[in-house]
């Protein structure tokens, strides 16, 4: 089959197929259709959804604001906390400094010596 | 009342902001393109007008969702698309006597037009959903491959593949309309 006749029987097909699928072109067709599409919309009533739909975008950029002050405080205690506890142990320590001297324990011989000589 | 200077994305911007009117004007610039996209899709034209008055409402619906940078058009006649191949698959696992009844505005069907599209008519009957839609799509309404993949939601590879396959299949079921002319 030359491609000629391909090109003519495609042609064919598809001038049947738009007069098929041809929109109507009455001009009053598509005012009614036009009117019964906007009787339905004026019907519809956009639920709360809709409507917090409208607060989604500026609820979450303060959120996110909210995230970041809070984070920011945080770190900010955190760190003041730190130089607090360093401050404290680099400051002189106010007052003499007490050592506790555990007494050294005596070899038992040393005890047993000790008594015997002193005994009289 | 449509003013043809003024731009489509200010109807849309208002319509967004719930300007009833301007829908109504996007409705009168773009219902004959919805009517071919869902006439694609479904088999006869009272689903197609049916499909049309769902796609619009969809579109309404979820309107807020829509980014007024984007091509309007593409956007809405996706909505149609999925509102007539919903409607087929309603059609398909109901009976079609439990469907609401719509009346469906009076216009003669051009495809009982003759012998030769009554052939074509039952010809068409041969090719799957997706090979007619995408056959009407480009050959009828001009519809590019792209265009038919984002509507249909099948790669652009596959709407050329079918739109070959559907073409191969009508030529070879009309053969002896041909040979008698």
């Amino acid at each position: 089959m030359s491609d000629l006749r391909l090109v003519h029987e495609d042609d064919e097909i598809t001038r049947g197929l738009r007069e098929m699928y041809a929109a109507p072109s009455s001009e009053a067709y598509w005012s009614e259709l036009e009117a019964r599409i906007t009787s339905r919309i004026a019907g519809v009533e956009l639920g709360w959804w809709t409507e917090l739909d409208h607060w989604t975008r500026p609820a979450l950029l303060a959120a996110a604001a909210l995230i970041l002050a809070c984070t920011a405080a945080v770190f900010r205690a955190h760190q003041a906390e730190q130089t607090t506890a360093y401050e404290a142990l680099l400051a002189p320590i106010p007052g003499p400094l007490e050592t506790a001297v555990r007494p050294m324990l005596q070899d038992t011989r040393d005890g047993t010596a000790r008594y015997v000589l002193t005994r009289d | 009342m449509v003013d043809v200077g003024r731009p489509e994305r200010e109807y849309v911007l208002a319509a967004q902001h719930g300007d009833q009117e301007a829908f109504a004007a996007l409705v009168h610039l773009h219902q004959r393109r919805a009517y071919a996209v869902t006439r694609a899709i479904v088999s006869t034209h009272e689903d197609a007008e049916d499909a049309v008055q769902e796609g619009f409402l969809h579109a309404y619906r979820a309107l807020d969702r829509f980014l007024p940078d984007q091509p309007f058009g593409a956007w809405l006649y996706r909505i149609m698309a999925n509102s007539a191949l919903d409607l087929v698959r309603r059609r398909k696992v109901r009976d079609a006597d439990e469907l609401p009844e719509t009346v469906a505005l009076p216009f003669r069907d051009p495809g009982e037009a003759d012998e030769l599209r009554r052939r074509l008519n039952e010809a068409v009957t041969h090719l799957t959903e997706r090979q007619r839609s995408v056959i009407v799509l480009h050959d009828v309404e001009g519809f590019t491959h792209g265009e038919i993949g984002g509507m249909l939601g099948i790669p652009e590879g596959t709407a050329r593949s079918d739109l070959h396959h559907a073409r191969a299949t009508l030529r070879g079921l009309l053969k002896d309309v041909w040979s008698d002319l």
